[in-house]
């Protein structure tokens, strides 16, 4: 059970965390600070058997994607423009997602490296307090 | 394993892992040179603001500002009767069971269709039953309502990963946020209005401060009407769902001699996982009767026991503790209400999802699981026999394999 929890949560926040490998250094540069804050991402799955909707959150700093909490690691970049490209990478998988944010929303697709999940993820930019 | 114990051990285990899931791997944190700054301490790992100290004494006298009829001890007695309605008749007990209320509400909705739904004049919620009971307290009008909660409802309207607070593994603002948007002022008025024609709704939360299980008089708390009414019976019901250490403690503010501190409150199944009345009424060397007609005990849960090889990893071990522990207590305490009903001349009635039951479900809160649950539900309570009058056997030796 933990194996497949493990794979079904590493398939739910793959659309949410960036790596640096891949993507231009410029990105992040021309996208820095259009879209700071906390985000709260809605992960959707619509093909595959990973979890149907889970709810991450995650910051942008510096036009930067983090974690919001360090006890996961998320890094990420997003363009002057707001298109984000996702890539993870967990134990020799990996999962990717793309998509644009905008004001204070965005939306976009991801998919698992092996294709065996795909979907969409929505996100929305929190204010204030939890 | 049946697709309902899959998707409360996904449930639990899945608020436990969520935080745990650090992609070692991933090549920003295998090339330690590149990796981006630290970003300076988020909102939710900020220092929590310390708690007021307060005695127990002060928390024996606590009251809600404004609102003494509130609630009282699980354990008393003396408040309990005062709190019940002057008229016997059927009182309604809804379990806990997170997203397998879906049968629950289900339940009450095959109830309404085949015109078997009468006004309990008591009915009482611990946890998702919690979430449920204002819903069919206010009658089946609102079943609508009801099945929408139910059947619409995903992981994203329930908690958000990554953004605890350190109180809990996830947060439960989208929870928190959900019921600030069902319980309408409409909805209140029609409780209060109940509450006023001498029907009562009960809400069981822990007091974690106090170990003591609270139940809250939520007609009493919708009556008193305004905004900080409202605000109460929501934070209640929060309360009453927020599973300790997976979702955050509700703080509720109560004062005392003079004194104004905050109470920690969380899930209500702590202290059982259905409410009928105070331990010591139950207890088999009372004597005590119910003033009830009839007992109707809805189960959110399967009672099975399934097996499986445990990993050796904490959150492994603690989901499938959980998920021994609550369908034991959940049958004992059944058979507990069956005999206090049997004492107080009420007939007995439960309800539970049976083994028979095995929709797919695919992770946490599963629309189209709870869809099919509710629809099981809807027609178990639209058919000859939705309750059996005995408890159901005790589960053995066939525990199924997964």
């Amino acid at each position: 059970m933990n194996t497949i929890l493990r794979a079904l949560l590493f398939a739910a926040i793959a659309a949410l965390l960036a790596v640096g490998a891949g993507l231009r250094s410029d990105a992040t540069a021309a996208g820095r600070g259009a879209y700071d804050g906390r985000w709260s991402v809605v992960i959707n799955t619509l093909r595959g058997d990973c979890d149907r909707t889970l709810r991450y959150s995650v910051r942008i700093v510096g036009g930067k994607v983090q974690a919001d909490q360090q006890s996961y690691q998320v890094a990420g970049l997003v363009s002057a423009n707001g298109s984000i490209r996702v890539v993870v990478a967990e134990a020799g998988r990996s999962a990717s997602g793309s998509g644009r944010l905008s004001g204070n929303s965005g939306r976009g697709n991801w998919r698992t490296d092996t294709g065996s999940c795909t979907g969409q993820w929505v996100a929305e930019r929190r204010m204030g307090d939890y | 394993m049946t697709q309902h114990q899959l998707l409360k051990v996904c449930t639990v285990a899945a608020l436990l892992l969520a935080p745990l899931l650090v992609p070692a791997s991933a090549p920003g944190a295998s090339k330690k040179g590149k990796q981006p700054p630290p970003p300076p301490p988020p909102a939710a790992e900020q220092k929590l603001p310390p708690r007021i100290p307060y005695t127990a004494a002060e928390a024996a006298a606590a009251i809600i500002p404004g609102m003494p009829d509130a609630r009282f001890w699980a354990d008393s007695a003396e408040d309990f009767k005062k709190a019940l309605p002057e008229q016997a008749g059927p009182w309604l007990i809804l379990s806990s069971g997170g997203s397998d209320g879906a049968f629950g509400a289900g339940l009450m909705a095959g109830l309404t269709a085949a015109g078997k739904r009468p006004d309990y004049p008591v009915v009482t919620g611990v946890s998702t039953g919690a979430l449920m009971a204002p819903f069919v307290f206010a009658g089946s009008r609102y079943d609508d309502a009801l099945r929408e909660a139910y059947t619409k409802v995903t992981a994203a309207d329930i908690y958000e990963a990554g953004s605890s607070t350190g109180e809990s593994f996830v947060n439960s603002w989208p929870l928190r946020d959900y019921i600030a948007k069902e319980i309408t002022s409409q909805l209140m008025a029609d409780i209060a209005a109940a509450h006023r024609g001498g029907r009562r709704l009960f809400v069981v939360t822990s007091d974690l401060d106090a170990e003591r299980s609270v139940v809250w008089n939520m007609g009493a708390i919708a009556a008193h009407g305004g905004e900080d009414a409202a605000k109460l019976f929501r934070r209640v019901l929060l309360a009453s769902a927020s599973i300790p250490g997976g979702f955050p403690p509700v703080l509720i503010d109560v004062e005392a001699n003079g004194k104004r501190f905050q109470e920690m409150h969380v899930d209500g199944g702590l202290g059982g996982q259905f409410f009928v009345a105070p331990p010591g009424l139950m207890a088999p060397a009372s004597d005590y009767k119910l003033p009830a007609t009839e007992l109707y005990v809805v189960i959110n849960t399967g009672l099975q026991r399934y097996f499986k090889v445990t990993d050796r990893f904490a959150p492994d071990i603690l989901t499938q503790s959980i998920g021994m522990a609550v369908p034991v207590d959940t049958r004992l305490m059944i058979d507990r209400a069956y005999v206090v009903a049997k004492r107080s001349g009420a007939a007995f009635n439960v309800a539970s999802i049976p083994a028979s039951f095995n929709a797919p479900s695919k992770g946490a809160f599963d629309p189209q699981y709870m869809g099919a649950l509710f629809q099981f539900g809807f027609e178990q309570g639209r058919g000859a026999t939705p309750f059996s009058a005995e408890p159901p056997p005790y589960p053995g030796a066939g525990a199924a394999e997964h």
